[in-house]
């Protein structure tokens, strides 16, 4: 669902306070100021520590460079809420997450890189030189979401940026290496995609029975290794 | 045990849903209608958040092994061997018994409880069925024909023989969730995020009627209607979302996510529909008209806590009638 | 219709927490020879029993199997209506809890005796039935 900052041009976002919206009666989303980059996201990864805390939230989903704040029941003072969660954000100071490092075997190409071709096309750049920008990169979990499991990788080479399709794959396969915009991931189900696919993992994302679901967190660092490039 | 003697597609094993992962990128899932899946569950004498079935392809048949308390609420209209059963009504099966649950004309899906509740292992907290995950429920799948489910233990509660029913929500309450002059469903929301970047079309999104097209699941609900577009386009980051939220792609025709949503969108959102109105989008059937209302946090709690006093009414007083019945009974 | 032990504190209980739940603070309760009065003070019910001076037959009446308000929105409740035994007839509400009237025989429902959302009380008559042979 991720259309992040394709389209940057179109509305700057020149502001210096976070932005707090409700979704719904029970929910409130904190989007920061300034730009999709670490720095804006260590300090999401800051306000989530403090907010999970609260006794009055039931869940915190961090996204890109935003919070969505679940609270228990619906708040008698709204207000009240949204000058806690300023007040937090004021105080979040930036957090270095110390994260695990993944590395993920890639089979680059074949028969499920179906887009491959198209990204070439897109930056100018021969396969072998698409391949090798993205397994040298290194990448950070922003946040998961969207599917069981699925990290949000920033890091990607902007020559590599590559807009979501406006006729989403109908059946990508789980372990499908995927570039959308200026983020790159892992499919994680079988299914209607829109990211553009360049290879193949086979490490298990996600396990339901585990005692910790997912592989990722956010705050980890991922490195694709080039287990087999066939171009 | 209970066997599914016949079945329509779609149906599956919910509860109250699997909050609290959202984080990782697990939908909630659970009941389209929690009221209803919350009544059954409290007529059969099982914590409010037991497993049932949810039903919302008919007709439906399910063969008791044994004698089994159950319960049939939301929509649906049931019978036991061939006997017409009231709606929001528990009874109790004798081996053998075949429950048969045909579609109800106003309501959208059905929520059959048993006593124990249907024991199914829970993963990650909850066991209904994320059919996208293919994991919680029986097997992460749909019920199936010849599929035999098993029941956890009865509670200690002695439930009457003679069965009981309750007051459903919309008579008990119908003054709280009114309907417009042209049968419009009135849906309470508040404005989201993006609201403002809507201009003139935000109001025609609060005086409009939508009606609920045939693109609706489980997983979201697609609003046919004169389409709303932003006034200029706006950068959206991934963020994380709930049910109820009113997204709008750029088609102009909006979505409302519903109990499988996903986790994360990045559509602009126009809205967001108060929590105690969502179990009647989820008794919404396609077709169904609906025109939102423009509510308040207080408005969202004041209809939160007649649900929560109607939902302890009934616990409390079918546990005293319960008794009541069975010291008449036992002389 | 079974004996009922108006001196027994269990039954005397249930039938003060039924009361409370239905919002009623007392009820008369008649059995073919006697009548019992309940008064919820509080917690604890207080109870009379009174016998009758005579005896009414209780075979071509449906009576109330408990407290409560009598409910015809739930069943359907055209008249005459021909029922087996068990047939749900009508409800009585308490709170927003429905216990179900039923047929003690198969008979034909001639009369509903009692207006629609009043309160009855335990064995109060609720339809006059033509039993069948």
């Amino acid at each position: 669902m991720s259309r992040a900052a394709t389209s940057l041009a179109s509305r700057p976002l020149i502001r210096s306070r976070p932005k707090i919206s409700a979704i719904g009666a029970r929910a409130f989303l904190l989007d920061a100021p300034g730009e999709f980059d670490l720095a804006a996201q260590r300090r999401i990864w800051a306000l989530t520590q403090t907010v999970r805390q609260w006794p009055d939230v039931i869940e915190t989903v961090p996204g890109m460079t935003n919070l969505l704040a679940v609270f228990k029941a619906v708040p008698e003072d709204p207000d009240s809420v949204i000058s806690r969660l300023l007040d937090a954000w004021e105080r979040a100071e930036s957090i270095d997450i110390k994260g695990k490092t993944i590395d993920i075997p890639v089979h680059y190409g074949g028969a499920h890189a179906t887009d491959l071709a198209a990204l070439c096309d897109l930056c100018g750049l021969a396969d072998k030189e698409v391949v090798r920008l993205h397994h040298e990169g290194t990448y950070t979990v922003f946040a998961l979401g969207s599917a069981p499991g699925f990290g949000y990788l920033h890091g990607l080479d902007p020559r590599l940026h590559m807009p979501r399709k406006t006729v989403p794959s109908l059946r990508m396969e789980k372990g499908c290496v995927t570039i959308g915009g200026m983020q790159t991931g892992v499919a994680v189900l079988t299914g209607p995609n829109g990211w553009n696919s360049i290879g193949f993992a086979d490490l298990p994302m996600f396990d339901p029975a585990a005692e910790v679901p997912a592989l990722m967190a956010p705050g980890d660092i991922v490195r694709f290794l080039p287990e087999r490039i066939e171009l | 045990m209970i066997e599914i003697v016949d079945t329509g597609p779609l149906n599956t094993i919910q509860d109250l849903g699997r909050p609290g992962y959202r984080d990782i990128g697990v939908t909630v899932s659970g009941a389209m209608d929690p009221l209803a899946l919350t009544i059954a569950n409290l007529l059969v004498g099982n914590d409010a958040g037991a497993a049932a079935v949810e039903l919302q392809t008919f007709p439906v048949r399910i063969r008791f092994e044994q004698n089994t308390a159950f319960s049939v609420t939301g929509g649906g209209s049931a019978a036991l061997d061939g006997e017409t059963l009231p709606p929001w009504w528990m009874q109790i099966a004798d081996a053998g018994q075949i429950l048969e649950i045909l579609p109800s004309k106003t309501s959208a899906r059905a929520y059959v409880a048993f006593e124990g509740g249907v024991d199914v292992a829970p993963v990650m907290g909850s066991r209904s069925t994320s059919l996208r995950g293919a994991f919680g429920g029986n097997d992460g799948r749909a019920l199936r024909k010849g599929d035999v489910l098993r029941l956890g233990s009865p509670a200690a509660d002695v439930l009457p023989a003679g069965g009981f029913g309750v007051v459903p929500p919309l008579r008990e309450m119908a003054s709280l969730f009114p309907v417009a002059e042209n049968g419009a469903l009135l849906i309470r929301a508040l404005p989201a995020g993006e609201h403002d970047l809507f201009g003139a079309d935000a109001e025609r999104f609060w005086t409009e009627d939508w009606k609920i097209s045939a693109q609706s699941d489980r997983t979201g609900y697609r609003l046919s209607g004169n389409p709303i577009r932003l006034t200029e386009p706006v950068e959206m980051r991934s963020h994380g979302i709930v049910a109820g939220v009113v997204q709008v792609p750029p088609g102009g025709e909006p979505i409302v996510q519903m109990s499988d949503a996903n986790t994360a969108g990045g559509y602009p959102k126009i809205a967001g529909i108060v929590e105690a109105d969502l179990w009647r989008l989820g008794q919404a059937r396609i077709g169904t008209r609906l025109r939102f209302v423009r509510a308040t946090h207080a408005e969202a709690r004041m209809l939160d806590q007649a649900i929560a006093t109607y939902i302890g009414d009934v616990e409390t007083t079918a546990r005293q009638v319960g008794r009541a019945l069975k010291a008449m009974a036992g002389r | 219709m079974s004996k009922l032990d108006f001196t027994d504190p269990a039954l005397l209980d249930a039938l003060a927490a039924a009361l409370t739940a239905a919002g009623v603070d007392g009820i008369e309760i008649e059995q073919s020879s006697r009548t019992l009065r309940l008064v919820v003070e509080g917690k604890t019910p207080r109870a009379t029993v009174r016998p009758h001076a005579g005896h009414a037959s209780a075979a071509d009446i449906i009576t109330a199997p408990m407290a409560g308000i009598f409910d015809l929105d739930t069943i359907p409740s055209e008249l005459p209506r021909t029922v087996r035994a068990g047939d749900i007839l009508a409800c009585l509400r308490i709170g927003p809890v429905l216990v179900p009237v039923r047929a003690s025989k198969a008979c034909t429902v001639t009369r509903c005796l009692v207006v629609a959302d009043t309160l009855v009380g335990f064995g109060d008559p609720l339809f006059d039935i033509e039993a069948h042979p």
